[in-house]
Formats: structure tokens, C-alpha cells, sequence
């Protein structure tokens, strides 16, 4: 029985890097299929709070996570909780798209082979995880070629692709379109959109135009803290914080 | 001329006698060693195993194939050794064991292999001859310190291409839900490939090019070997000990043996080079 109504809830996580505090008491609550938009300034902990949300931030050395992150009725920050499956269940797509250096193919089966899916499936997995991303009519024709031949929109595109073929639950993208031309942004804005029907989305972008026009919800983080949580309409119309306001409007970030 | 220019020249010059240098040695043995070698016949040269310079014999086949059996021994027992080593260092290890236990294990190199003999025959020939039988000096003796001398080769060279792949692809596949091993094996591994190629090759080389521990630990006779235990000599190890006494066609057969070690070294250093530019 899940009685929780939120797909992810984050109590009172605070994060540090050696001494440094890049996350101050957030408490954040996520629902299932939505967009859930995260904006801010660089070095804001935007990205910091992904690589917390599947544990990506165990391989950074001497880093220090207080506080709880419930997903389901799960807590992934337990000692005991199976990270591998966490990162399949909650897929984060890197800021920097950087597809291994094979074929097309072997960068999307890669996730599910690992994963122990049999043979069979991995095709149509495949094939499924490329429309998903719109990117399946660019690349059909050359899937055996390498993944670095594609463009820097279309290895974007791959890279969600491949997060897709994990079959996750949750899907982060961490600024997914910095360095791509309005077409790309506007093709992964659409990818996200149909995405939404069956997962979880948390977008990390410091474009405010883009989580204006892409999210449901927005958390607007400041100096590692929570400055404005809401409906991405409301927070872009009547911003309840002067700092808000500032940042939208682009006075500073 | 100004002094910039002079300066210039000089560095030049340097650069151009170090070069020559090589050119001067590669001439120097082709020109004492391919007169016997037009005289006993290539074919008879390489192939045949009967060496009695004496006699007017020259046949060093059973000496190629004990480098080469040597060489693949020392292999053998090297490589996975100084892969796994190198995996664990670049991988597993925090940045600080890293850069304390990488110069140590260079420092592997740094001892003169004379050393690497003596605690050979002290050692691992006693050990041989007391637990496997034969008379310890054996192809597996000089496998087993051969493979121990090119660990530092192998395992640097093997490090510098492991942290040569770019850490997003490790994140990547980690991202991907895979464990830290099958990261390594399934993503870093085949990205460092050809530098890993590149260091057992040169590891290969060393391998096949050493001599004084192998003279000092294979027992040097002339033969096919039948089994590992039993004494070996390689193509160096047969020039140092020759060339002492020997005169006339002796000894253009082992300036002859010398252009056989070259040739193969230099297919190996150029494949080497060859499999590292193909990135």
C-alpha cells in the first residue's frame, strides 16, 4: 500500500563538500509525473541536489549528506539501500551529453544489458527508447555507426535516449540544452513533454524561458537554499519573493 | 649570427647526432652481420638449431624460439599481474595511494638487472629445482623474473591510459546503473584499449631485449626446449655470452643474431606506435 502521495519528498537535506555547504535544509516535494523545474544561478546546489537524488554523489570524495530523501516510501540515503537499482529506478541524464565512443546501438543496449534484460528484448528496448527521445527517424538508418558522428543535439537526445532504455521511473536532466540551437531545445522540450505521460521529471536549466515554458512546478535555489517553491505559472506571474522576482525578470544570475 | 641562432644550431646539431647515433648502430650490425647471413642461407639461419660456430654451424632457430617462449612466459605471468595492478591503482585507489605507490612501483625499474638475476639464482632457481624438479637455471626462472621486470612498464604505461578516459564516461555508465566493476570492464577497459595494447607491447620488448638476468637464471644451453624446467638460451643472452671469444664468421653470426633482436624489436616498438596514434 503507498500511501504517499509524492514521488520523491526531500526533508531537511543538507550536503557538503568538504566545508562547504551546497545545500542548506531543502525540503521539496516531487509528484508523480510531472515536470518539476529547478532554477538558479550557477553554483546554486541545482545540480548537486540530482547527483543526491541517485546517490551519483557517492563518487565524489569527502562530501557529507544530512537529512532524508524519500522515494516512494523509500529512503535512498540509507546505508542499506541497493544504489545500483536506485540509479535504474532514477536515471540522470549528464549535463555534458557524452555518448561512449561505439555504435548508436551499443550505447542504448548498454544500460539493459547490464541490468541482466535477455537478449531478445534489448531490440525492441531499443527502438522504444529511441522514439521516446525523438530521435528514432534521424538515426534508424545508421545504427551501427558511432555515436560521436551524431550532432550535439542529436547526442543529447541519445544520451536520454539511453537513460530511457533503463526504463526509470524518475528521469533528471541536468541542463539538457545549454550549447544547443533553439531547433534541439525545442525538440527535447517536446521529448519532455510526451516523457511526462509516464515518468517522473526533474529539470535542472538556469534558461528561465525554458522552465517557464517546460515545467509544472518550479523551485527557485539561491546560496543552497530554497528561496520559492510553486506552479511555474504562478512563481513566473506573482512572484511571492522580492529575490524571485529579481532573478526571472533577469536583474541578476 | 646572433646568439638565439647559434644557440639554435647547437641544439640542432645535438639532436641530429642522437638520431645518427641510431642510424651509425643500425648500418654498423647489418654490415658485420649480412655477409654470414648471405653465406649460411636466411633460411638455414633462422631455422635450422644447429648452432657449433666452431664447426661452421650457424643456426640460432632454437634460440628464437626460446626468446619467444621466454618472452611469452614472462607474458604470461606479467601482464595480468600489472593489468590488475594497474586497475586497482587508477580505479579503486584514492588519488593519494596513487600518486605514493605509482613512483614506487616505477622504482621497479630502476633496479639494474643484475640485481633482478642474482635474487634469481638465490632464490627462485633453488626453489625451482627443489619443488618442480630439473635444474632450477630454466625457462620458467627466467619467465618468472622477466615478467617481474616488466611489471613497471606495463603497469605505468597501463595507469596513464586508464585516467586518460574521460571521467564522463565513467559517470555516464555509473548514471546507467552500472556497479563499479562492470564500469571498469565494460566502459573504461575498452576506451583505454589501445593504450593497454601499447604497454604490453613495450613490455614485450623489454621482455625480449633483457639480458643479464636471463643469462644469469635460463642456464643457457643451446636446444629446443621440451618443458619448462628445462635450460634455455635466447638470442641475447647469446651475443653477451659469445662475443667475448669469438672471431671471424663466429662472429658475424652474432652480429647476425643481433638483426634478427632488431628487426623484432623494432616490429614491436612499431606496432606500439602505430596502436596508440590509431585513437
Amino acid at each position: 500500500m503507498n500511501t504517499e502521495p509524492n514521488k520523491i519528498r526531500l526533508e531537511h537535506l543538507s550536503f557538503f563538500y568538504k566545508d562547504f555547504q551546497a545545500l542548506n535544509d531543502i525540503n521539496l516535494e516531487i509528484r508523480p509525473q510531472e515536470i518539476f523545474g529547478l532554477m538558479g544561478p550557477s553554483k546554486s546546489g541545482k545540480s548537486t541536489l540530482l547527483t543526491v537524488l541517485n546517490r551519483m554523489c557517492d563518487l565524489i570524495p569527502r562530501v557529507r549528506v544530512e537529512g532524508k530523501v524519500w522515494l516512494d516510501n523509500e529512503d535512498i540515503l540509507a546505508p542499506d539501500c541497493d544504489v545500483v537499482n536506485l540509479r535504474r529506478r532514477v536515471g540522470l541524464v549528464l549535463s555534458k551529453p557524452m555518448p561512449l565512443p561505439r555504435s548508436i546501438r551499443e550505447n542504448l543496449v548498454l544500460a539493459p544489458r547490464l541490468a541482466g534484460r535477455p537478449h531478445q528484448e534489448l531490440e525492441e528496448l531499443m527502438e522504444k527508447s529511441l522514439q521516446a527521445a525523438q530521435i528514432w527517424e534521424e538515426v534508424k538508418d545508421r545504427l551501427h555507426d558511432s555515436a560521436l558522428k551524431l550532432s550535439g543535439g542529436q547526442q543529447q537526445r541519445l544520451c536520454l535516449a539511453r537513460t530511457l532504455a533503463m526504463e526509470p521511473e524518475v528521469v533528471l536532466l541536468d541542463e539538457p540544452t545549454s550549447g544547443l540551437d533553439p531547433i534541439s531545445t525545442a525538440k527535447i522540450e517536446q521529448t519532455l513533454f510526451e516523457l511526462k505521460k509516464n515518468y517522473t521529471i526533474i529539470l535542472v536549466s538556469n534558461n528561465t524561458k525554458q522552465i517557464a515554458r517546460a515545467t509544472d512546478r518550479v523551485a527557485f535555489l539561491l546560496m543552497s537554499q530554497i528561496v520559492e517553491i510553486g506552479d511555474t505559472h504562478r512563481v513566473f506571474t506573482v512572484p511571492k519573493d522580492k529575490r524571485t522576482d529579481d532573478y526571472i525578470s533577469g536583474r541578476f544570475g | 649570427m646572433d646568439k638565439g641562432k647559434f644557440v639554435e644550431r647547437v641544439l640542432f646539431l645535438l639532436a641530429l647526432s642522437s638520431i645518427s647515433s641510431l642510424v651509425i648502430i643500425t648500418i654498423f650490425i647489418f654490415e658485420e652481420g649480412l655477409p654470414l647471413i648471405m653465406h649460411t642461407g636466411l633460411k638455414d639461419f633462422i631455422f635450422s638449431t644447429h648452432w657449433a660456430p666452431t664447426k661452421g654451424f650457424f643456426g640460432i632457430g632454437a634460440m628464437i624460439v626460446s626468446s619467444l617462449l621466454v618472452t611469452l612466459g614472462a607474458m604470461v605471468l606479467g601482464v595480468p599481474l600489472g593489468l590488475a595492478c594497474a586497475i586497482v591503482l587508477a580505479e579503486f585507489c584514492s588519488e593519494r595511494v596513487r600518486r605514493l605507490l605509482k613512483p614506487t612501483l616505477e622504482l621497479l625499474a630502476g633496479i639494474p638487472s643484475v640485481v633482478y638475476g642474482f635474487l634469481g639464482v638465490i632464490w627462485l632457481v633453488p626453489l625451482i629445482r627443489d619443488h618442480l624438479g630439473g635444474p632450477g637455471l630454466s625457462l620458467l626462472a627466467a619467465s618468472v623474473i622477466l615478467g617481474i621486470m616488466i611489471l613497471p612498464t606495463v603497469i605505468s604505461i597501463s595507469i596513464d591510459a586508464l585516467t586518460a578516459v574521460p571521467d564522463v564516461y565513467r559517470d555516464g555508465s555509473i548514471a546507467l546503473g552500472a556497479t563499479e566493476w562492470q564500469t571498469v570492464r565494460r566502459v573504461v577497459l575498452p576506451a583505454a584499449s589501445s593504450g593497454i595494447i601499447t604497454a604490453v607491447i613495450l613490455g614485450m620488448g623489454r621482455a625480449i631485449g633483457e639480458t643479464m638476468a636471463v643469462i644469469m637464471v635460463a642456464g643457457n644451453a643451446i636446444k629446443l626446449p621440451s618443458s619448462v624446467l628445462e635450460p634455455v638460451r635466447t638470442l641475447t643472452s647469446n651475443i653477451a655470452l659469445e662475443l667475448g671469444y669469438a672471431a671471424g664468421r663466429h662472429r658475424e653470426a652474432l652480429f647476425a643474431t643481433g638483426i634478427v633482436l632488431f628487426v623484432i624489436i623494432m616490429v614491436l616498438n612499431l606496432s606500439a606506435t602505430l596502436i596508440a596514434r590509431r585513437r
